[in-house]
């Protein structure tokens, strides 16, 4: 088939015309465009934060919607990743899920006293991230950043601990929530 | 009318006195060698028969005897210090005296013609490569080549991705002719290298002044020319093999190149190259996945019919993949902080490899080309040339989920180029070129990408009308040029906005060209050029439609359709002296003016995407000036040592906002030291001749011009290097070799480059050994 267009595109520069000028509408397969994270426990806030930009870069502004969380409390975190750029939501979270050795999430809380730990693995036994552990201090108001990296150097000093300062790689999803601690 | 007006590059002149026929194994063959523009005899030449294995030295008139050859075909070769190695076959029946001209004077700016000997002449500095230049350093990309050639330097993204820069301009702003035709691929991108194969040139020049108005495009800035020699006339098959291996990336190089040129016959060339290296490494450590691999061939045929008909084919395919930098691949600002900060990049492993994995090009172009010419007289031409490219690029990212070995952009262009060309001297000197030109190119992405086309689908129609007079006297010679081109463009793409509905441009663009050169003999030894042009761009594809993400600058690019025509005059000036003996000189400074410049403006805004927060930068035009400088001086301070300097600079500014331009090389100095032995070294089984050792040293400035703010870091440190190289021509039995060894980056220094798109991410290479030999048969 590609031939076939090859051959063809050539015919038509022979000949000095265009055949078929118009580019194909592509789907961007890897489009991201949504960040859900989720926070359950036994607290007083359980919020759900979303990201959501569903037009991709440049058009619409993003949404972005933070949360508030109890003070010195304990969260369970999951995350999703979806495309919602067509009717039909893409679960990117699979995607990352079944290559769970080329992907790390990091998150990082800045204005507020809150640590969070890896609770899931990927198949060689270091951290992945879509489930994490959060423990909040006392209140306050900050920020949470969470990042989804491709291809991470997982092995790279401090980077199973949550640090991302030597993972390398390339950021697929770089979010920032606005969080209350009350 | 006669052949040699093809044979360009046959430089000799035959002239044989007859005797009486003698007994066969007693015929003395004499000769003197000369230089051709001067006509001073060559001392120390070395002559060689292939057939009987005899070889002498000239002595100090030139002269060379040798004794008691045999009747028949025979084929000598003739070295001297400085010259191309020229062969040449005779039929011997009786005594012969043979005068041989060598092209042996050093020329370090001529003006020359752009297609051939018999053309018109375009006055014009320029600088060249010659054919043994070329394949001494054939590991070599085309752009690294070119950087030999002072007031030349490259942007690159590591091995096999090097990009000219002529005079401070780039990309589509120059023009580069392969075999007489404008190369015609994805010239935008900044990590876009020329698609063409240097060895199958036996001389690369760039056109240095106001340019030519001979070709499509813009004529804004440089012209380089690539160009195979015409067939020698030669009833034999010959041909060279040259192998060559580099240590930095266990580099592999094989060219090979046959030919034949039978009277009557349809002459004939081949010509292959096989390149395969592997991950590069600095003075510490290897860049992974900088392998290079590269299959190309040619064919050029040519066949004339009585005196009046010339015809010319030409055929080649490039093929290349090239790995880029894994740790030169990130997402967004936060990465380049990190990669900014890192001593190694990311990714860095210990062990060498020749794997190329994402991310890659894979890039094919393919050439053909007719040429018919036919001559009404001796005094006037016409020529009929017709070509077609095809241009196949994929490029490959780091993907999610199996997708890097799909191409995140796949674009597929051709081009059709068709001209009619007259040629004529008038009886009072004066020449008369002038030729019509239609060219069309045909632009596709291939879909199956599953990304956004970065630029979009688009057929260009453009017609262009052009002269060129010149004439000459005894001490001044004048060209004048003009131009004309009218340029439809109909493209269609998808907006950034909503990527469901396609929009349609149709752009028209008519653009008027210039030039004017003078060129006055002050003396013999000294002569001034003076070129003037005028000379306009059309906005290139990407400056007007080009959206989205670029990883490899980290910033979102917006294209701005609202551009205009860039405008510019440039006059350059050209001082040269010669004083016959042991003592060149030539300066060139250029001043340029564009306006409606077009580049990419940092915006201010800061946008916000789920992989952060990125830099908008959009094409905007403003008006520059560019100022330089071209030094070049050649010392002989006796027969075996030389002493060679070349220096260049560019200043360019922004005049509407008061900034220095980007992407502008500092002060470069490359000094050299060459030792010749001009005396044939003679060993138990061979003889070298023309051994020349070389000692050389590059200092680049650093460029202090550029703010901060105007760079994600600051700009490199001066470096300077150091180089040797060694290299000898071996007769080894009856068989003829060309040996090499070169030595870049002797002491391992550790520096990174401001022209290098790496230099966020890691060092320049470090030393590399490259020995090679070229077998000539």
């Amino acid at each position: 088939m590609k031939n076939f267009i090859y051959l063809s595109l050539i015919a038509c520069a022979l000949t000095f015309t265009s055949c078929d000028d118009d580019p194909e509408a592509e789907n961007p397969e890897e489009l991201i465009t949504t960040v859900i994270a989720t926070f359950s426990g036994d607290n007083t806030n359980n919020p759900t934060m979303r990201f959501e930009d569903k037009d991709g870069d440049g058009g619409m502004e993003a949404t972005i919607v933070g949360g508030t969380l109890s003070a010195n409390s304990s969260y369970s975190v999951e995350l999703r990743f979806l495309d919602e750029s067509t009717d039909d939501v893409e679960e990117i979270t699979e995607e990352i899920a079944e290559e769970d050795d080329e992907h790390q999430v990091f998150l990082a809380f800045s204005g507020v006293n809150t640590t969070w730990s890896y609770s899931d693995q990927d198949g060689s036994g270091n951290p992945l991230g879509l489930s994490t552990t959060v423990t909040t201090g006392d209140t306050g108001t900050g920020t949470l950043t969470i990042t989804l990296i491709h291809e991470p150097e997982k092995s790279a000093s401090g980077v199973s601990d949550g640090d991302i300062t030597n993972a390398g790689g390339e950021t697929d999803v770089e979010v920032t929530f606005p969080i209350v601690i009350e | 009318m006669n052949k040699t007006r093809f044979n360009i590059l046959f430089l000799l002149a035959l002239c044989t006195i007859s005797l009486i026929a003698q007994e066969e194994c007693s015929i003395n063959i004499a000769g003197k060698i000369l230089d051709e523009s001067t006509g001073d005899a060559l001392s120390y030449a070395n002559v060689f028969i292939e057939e009987s294995g005899a070889g002498v030295s000239t002595d100090s008139t030139g002269f060379f005897l040798f004794e008691d050859q045999c009747a028949g075909h025979i084929h000598i070769s003739i070295t001297h210090i400085g010259c191309e190695e020229e062969y040449i076959h005779i039929d011997i029946e009786r005594d012969t005296t043979i005068i041989i001209y060598l092209d042996h004077t050093h020329h370090l700016i001529e003006e020359l013609d752009v297609v051939g000997k018999y053309e018109a002449s375009i006055l014009e500095e320029s600088s060249e490569i010659t054919s043994q230049g070329i394949k001494d350093a054939q590991d070599k990309s085309l752009g690294d080549q070119l950087q030999n050639i002072t007031g030349v330097r490259v942007i690159k993204k590591g091995a096999g991705l090097s990009k000219p820069l002529v005079h401070g301009l780039t990309g589509n702003r120059l023009t580069i002719l392969n075999n007489g035709i404008a190369q015609s691929g994805q010239q935008w991108g900044a990590d876009h290298a020329p698609e063409i194969d240097p060895l199958v040139a036996q001389k690369i020049s760039v056109l240095k002044g106001t340019g030519s108005l001979e070709y499509p495009g813009s004529n804004l800035g440089a012209v380089l020319l690539v160009e195979p020699s015409s067939i020698k006339l030669e009833p034999h098959i010959h041909g060279q093999l040259n192998y060559s291996f580099a240590t930095n990336g266990r580099g592999h190089t094989i060219n090979s190149s046959i030919q034949q040129h039978k009277q009557n016959h349809i002459a004939w060339r081949f010509n292959l190259t096989a390149k395969k290296s592997g991950d590069s490494k600095t003075a510490d450590y290897f860049l992974n996945n900088t392998g290079v691999q590269e299959l190309n061939a040619a064919l050029q045929l040519e066949k004339s019919y009585g005196d009046q008909w010339f015809i010319d084919i030409y055929a080649s395919t490039f093929n290349t993949e090239i790995g880029i930098l894994r740790g030169a691949l990130i997402g967004n600002l936060t990465d380049l902080g990190f990669a900014l900060e890192a001593e190694e990049p990311f990714y860095t492993e210990g062990n060498f490899s020749y794997a190329i994995d994402a991310p890659r090009q894979l890039v094919s172009h393919h050439l053909t080309k007719l040429q018919i010419r036919k001559y009404v007289d001796d005094d006037t031409w016409l020529t009929f040339k017709a070509a077609f490219q095809a241009n196949n690029r994929r490029e490959f990212d780091v993907r999610r989920g199996g997708r890097s070995t799909t191409p995140a952009l796949h674009l597929l262009q051709f081009t059709s180029f068709t001209e009619l060309k007259y040629h004529t001297n008038f009886s009072n000197g004066l020449a008369l070129k002038a030729g019509y030109q239609y060219n069309f190119i045909d632009n596709n992405n291939i879909a199956g990408t599953g990304n956004l086309p970065l630029i979009p689908n688009y057929v260009s129609h453009e017609q262009g009308l052009f002269f060129n007079l010149a004439k000459s006297n005894e001490l001044l010679e004048y060209s004048l040029g003009a131009r004309f081109d009218y340029r439809y463009q109909s493209v269609a793409t998808f907006p950034l906005s909503g990527p469901t509905e396609l929009v349609r441009y149709q752009n028209k663009f008519a653009n008027v060209s210039s030039i004017a050169g003078i060129k006055y003999l002050i003396t013999k030894r000294q002569s001034l050029l003076l070129n003037l042009g005028w000379a306009s761009r059309n906005p290139g594809i990407n400056e007007l439609y080009s959206q989205g993400l670029h990883q490899g600058v980290s910033g979102i690019e917006e294209g701005n359709i609202d551009l205009g025509i860039e405008r510019s005059l440039k006059a350059s000036l050209s001082y040269s002296y010669d004083n016959g003996q042991n003592f060149q000189f030539q300066a060139l400074s250029y001043l340029q003016y564009i306006d409606d410049y077009i580049f990419l403006n940092p915006t201010g805004e800061l946008r916000l995407t789920i992989r952060g927060s990125f830099p908008v930068f959009r094409y905007v035009q403003t008006d520059t000036r560019l100022f330089g400088l071209d030094l070049e001086t050649n010392i002989k301070l006796s027969e075996q040592l030389h002493i060679e300097m070349k220096y260049s600079n560019v200043i360019a500014d922004d005049l509407e906002r008061d900034l220095a331009l980007i992407d502008i090389p500092s002060h470069n100095l490359w000094s050299s030291i060459q030792y010749e032995v001009p005396k044939v070294i003679k060993l138990p089984k061979a003889r070298l001749e023309n051994l020349k050792i070389e000692l050389n040293h590059e200092y680049n400035a650093r460029q202090t011009r550029v703010l901060e703010s105007q760079d994600f870091a600051p700009t490199p440190d001066a470096y300077s290097l150091i180089g040797l190289s060694v290299t000898s021509n071996i007769q080894l039995g009856s068989q003829r070799f060309r040996s090499y060894i070169r030595m870049d980056n002797m002491f391992n220094v550790s520096y990174r480059d401001y022209l290098s798109r790496l230099r966020y991410f890691a060092d320049d290479l470090g030393r590399n050994i490259v020995i090679g030999s070229r077998w000539s048969f």
